[in-house]
Formats: structure tokens, sequence, C-alpha cells
């Protein structure tokens, strides 16, 4: 079980703990962590579950494949570096820190 | 102040949260006459029916409705709509008084125009997938009649867990309300070859399902259909009759401007129920990126911060192996034009009005979908000659000059 911290963007912060197996996206909806909707229920269909992981955790993240890079083209807040559609986060290496853009829609 | 929701499926709690987020402070209800937290939809019909042990993805946690201070009364059936009084009242006598009440009551399905014995068996809540996915892991023998998607979703799942599916459709092929027929043609086959039969032409007179693991469906050319199990999903209708019976104005769907508002000023209608005037025509769309999109609009004009609403429809449905996106809105005579391989791997329709693209239909063709979003959502889809310099497909689109024979 890794634990990732979710910020804001007015600076409060949740702590989730994902289980192995399960996604980034499906935690944090669980957990009830704001501004993740997360339309297609995980299918790397929508890009509503949009995160920013903080550069120097990118490590512990999983490959990103051929999808979630195409889908990564069409979130509503601006695609930066550490973009990443969250229900693609499976497997993390290590515990993560990463930010919640301010729109999804 | 209070907001009264009715109806906390993907359009009311997707619209709760978005009023919150835009400021709003006064009283909050959500009602719903479901007894579980507000869930996901589109899991039922494809992960969750693969994986019955996996839980039910809830819309927001459940931390999040206290968190932002929003009511959440499930069972709460609402009956009636007092218009004078601005209030609500539920089956069980309790009383709600509203001064903005939001209906996001869903769809429902019709009465089947066929004779029926036993149960109408159906995949629309979570109490359905509950039945459907164990049943299914039985490697049954199902018939789903209807070549929706939903439909098609449950036939590829069914497939995959090794049962024996036949789709049957009154239509002449599938997916004829949402896709191009070149399209319906690429997904038939790819159905097919996975072991998924198909009838079409076939008009039902008669489900028999007098007990379990026996079923029969009767056709009107007196054909007789057997099984384990018959699904009927033949499409859905919007959920009316509170508003209807309120007087409000309806006609397919409780009828709103463009910025939400039904006839009556102190009553918004938003997601499957809501048939929205959009220009000259009237708009319903059964999706949850409509839904969503008619949440955040509504939020934005009761909170002030409104723009001119102009729906940037998209949609997807993943039939095992198969993902379909479409960006846009077609009508039935559009001209369909194929970018890429239809036979195999990736490919899209282009479907065209007076020389204009009016909508994007990808398969596995994520790339494509993805710049067609992004230009729909600029509201800057290019005249089909421009297709190719304009950033939107890489190689030329061919005309399809027939309809394809099925
Ligand atoms: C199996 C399935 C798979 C789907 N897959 C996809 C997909 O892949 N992609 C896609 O875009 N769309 C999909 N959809 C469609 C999508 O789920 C709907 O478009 C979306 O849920 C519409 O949101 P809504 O809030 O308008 O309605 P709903 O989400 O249906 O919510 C309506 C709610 O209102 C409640 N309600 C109604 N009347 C009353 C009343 N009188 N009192 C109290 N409560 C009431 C209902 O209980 C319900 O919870 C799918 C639908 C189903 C059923
Ligand atoms: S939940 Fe839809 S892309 Fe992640």
């Amino acid at each position: 079980m890794v634990k990732v911290t979710l910020v804001q963007a007015d600076g409060s912060s949740a702590v989730v703990s994902v289980e192995p197996g399960q996604s980034l996206m499906r935690a944090a909806v669980l957990a009830g962590v704001p501004g993740i909707v997360a339309e297609c229920g995980g299918q790397a269909m929508c890009a509503t579950c949009h995160v920013y992981v903080r550069e120097d955790h990118l490590d512990a993240l999983p490959v990103m494949g051929d999808e979630e890079e195409e889908m990564l083209e069409v979130v509503a807040s601006e695609r930066r570096p550490g973009s990443r559609l969250s229900c693609q986060l499976v497997g993390l290496a290590d515990d993560v820190v990463g930010d919640v853009p301010p729109s999804q829609i | 102040m209070r907001v009264v929701v009715v109806g906390a499926g993907h359009a009311g709690v997707e619209f709760a949260d978005a009023l919150r987020r835009n400021g709003f402070d006064g009283e909050l209800t959500l009602l719903d006459e479901q007894a579980d937290q507000p869930y996901q939809r589109p899991p039922l019909s494809k992960d969750q029916l693969r994986d019955p042990a996996q839980q039910p993805l809830p819309i927001r946690g459940e931390a999040f409705y206290d968190a932002a201070r929003i009511e959440l009364v499930r069972g709460a059936v609402v009956s009636t709509i007092d218009r004078a009084a601005r209030e609500v009242s539920m089956g069980d006598g309790r009383r709600l008084r509203y001064d903005t009440l939001v209906l996001a009551t869903g769809s429902q399905s019709p009465t089947p125009p066929w004779q029926v014995t036993g149960p109408i068996r159906r995949l629309r809540t979570l109490d359905d997938t509950r039945w459907l996915a164990p049943v299914l892991r039985e490697r049954c023998r199902i018939i789903v009649i209807g070549a929706g998607y939903v439909g098609l979703e449950v036939a590829a799942a069914a497939g995959e867990l090794g049962c024996e599916v036949l789709v049957a459709t009154r239509g002449r092929r599938l997916m004829s309300r949402a896709v191009s027929a070149p399209m319906s043609s690429a997904v038939l086959l790819r159905h097919q070859a996975k072991g998924v039969a198909f009838r079409f032409d076939a008009v039902v007179a008669r489900v028999d399902q007098p007990r379990p693991g026996y079923a029969a469906v009767t056709l009107a050319d007196g054909s007789e259909l057997r099984a384990d199990v018959v699904l009927e999903a033949t499409g859905v209708g919007p959920r009316t009759r509170l508003a209807r019976e309120a007087g409000l104005e309806v006609s397919d769907g409780v009828l709103v401007d463009s910025s939400l508002r039904t006839s009556d000023p102190a009553i918004f209608a938003i997601g499957d129920c809501a048939r929205m005037r959009y220009g000259q025509a009237h708009l319903r769309l059964e999706s949850l990126p409509n839904a969503t999109d008619q949440a955040h609009h509504l939020a934005n004009v009761l909170t002030g911060a409104a723009h001119a609403f102009s729906p940037a429809p998209w949609f997807w449905s993943s039939q095992g192996k198969i993902r379909l996106q479409i960006a846009g809105l077609s009508a039935e005579d559009d001209a369909s034009f194929i970018v890429g391989d239809e036979s195999d791997g990736a490919f899209s329709v282009l479907r065209v009005r007076d020389g204009r693209v009016s909508c994007v239909e990808s398969l596995n063709d994520i790339k494509t979908h993805s710049i067609a979003r992004r230009m729909l959502s600029q509201n800057e889809l290019p005249v089909i000659d421009a297709a190719v310099d304009s950033g939107l497909v890489r190689s030329t689109p061919r005309p399809v000059l027939a309809p394809p024979v099925l």
C-alpha cells in the first residue's frame, strides 16, 4: 500500500491510501477527494481524472500507455510535464505527491 | 435559499458539487429513491459485469457530501411537486420546501411492445448488475434484445465470460441511432469474430421467462429462440412523470431553454430527462458527458457565472476490445468519409453535412478522437476538403458512396 498526497488549488490536501492493484482514481474517489470527476469510470476514455504529479515523484509511476498519452491531449486544465490520468496509475512504486487541477470539465 | 435536486445520479451529484464550488452557500439537498450510495453507471455494463467482486464506483465518496455540506437523502421517492407552495412531497409523506428545484431524474425503460410472462430483465441499475454478473459467470445462453451500446457492451462481456450470446434487433444494423452505417458494419464484424451471433429485422412478439434458467423469445414471424436468460436492451426514454403531473411543458423530455429553465422559472432540468432548446431545434442527449456539461452550466447560471451554453457533445462505449468514441452530432443523412483501415486496427468515420465535418466516430483511434474533441470544444470542426490540412486526420478521407450491404 502506498500513500498519495493530493493537494487542491486552495492549498488543502488529503492523504489517500492506494491498495495494490487499485488505481489512484478509485482510491481518491472512494476517499471523497474533491476535483476527481472520472466520468468514464477508469477506462482512459474521458480525461476527467487528471492529476499533476510533482516532478520529484515521477519515478514512482507506471509507464504511460498510448491511450493515456492521447487522452491527455483533451484534459480541461493545461497539460504539464507531470500530467497523468489517475485511473491509469496502478502499481505505484512509492508514495507520491500530486496536485488536483483547477478543472476537469 | 434552498436548492433541492430530485435525482442523485450523474447530473444531480455533479450539479451539487459544481454549485458549491461556485460558492453557493445556501441549503443544498439531493433526493434519490435508490438506497445505494450514488454510483457510476458506465461500469455496470462493463468492468463490473466481468468482475462482480469489484466494489461499485461511487460518483463521489461518502466523505464528500458532508465536506461539501450537501444533504443526501437516499430512499426518498419524490411523488409530487406543488409549484404554488414550492414544495416537493415524498412517497412516505415527507415534504420539503424549495426556492429552486432541479429535476435530474434521468431515463426509464418504456414498457416493451411485446407480451411478457415472468420478469423483464434489464441492465440499468446496480441491482441489475448484481443480478446479471453471477448469471453470466455460469456461462449461460443469453439473448440480448436490442443492439444499442448497452446491449452490445453486455454481449461483449457475456461472450468473454464464455456465454453463448445472440443479439436480436429490430433494425438492419447495430447502434443505428449513434453511428454511421460503415461504423455499424465494422463493429458488427468485430463482435462476430468474437462469436457473438446477430439476428437483424427481428420483431419480438413475446418473451417468456417463467423460471430461472428457462427463457424463450417468439418473433413475429413465428420463430422461437431459446436461451437461459433474455435481456431487454432496446433503449430508454426520459423520465418525466413528475414534471408532467406538475404541469410543466414536456415533450420527449422536460423542455428547457438554453439556461436549462423549465416553463416554471423556479424549476430547472438537466441530464437525460431534459430536452433543451438549441438554436431552432431541441436537443436531448442520453450521455454522461451531457449530464456533466449541463450540471456545470446550470451551476454557472444559478451563481451568475453563466456563459452561453454551446454543447460540444461527445460519447464513448467500450465493448470488450472495441473502443468507440464519438465527438460531435450527426444526422441520419450526413455523408460518411473513412480515414484509416476499417477492416483492421484503428479508423474513424467523418460525418459531413453541407461540406463541414459534423461528427467524428472513432474506433480504437484515440488520436483522431482527441483532435476532434479539441476542435469541437473550440467549435471549429473543419470543412471536409481541409480535414488533412487542419490536422484532424493524417490521410485523405475516402467517401463512402453507398451504404455497405450487411
Ligand atoms: C448500464 C449503463 C451504461 C452506460 N454507459 C455509458 C457510457 O459508457 N457512456 C455514456 O456517456 N453514458 C453511459 N450511460 C448513460 C449515462 O449513465 C446517463 O446518460 C447518465 O447517467 C445520465 O445522468 P442523469 O443524472 O440524467 O440520470 P441518472 O444517472 O440515471 O440519475 C437519475 C437519478 O434520479 C433518480 N430518480 C428519478 N426519479 C426520481 C424520483 N421521482 N424520486 C427520487 N429519485 C428519482 C434515479 O433513482 C436516479 O438515481 C450508461 C447508462 C447505463 C444504464
Ligand atoms: S476516469 Fe476517465 S480517463 Fe480516467
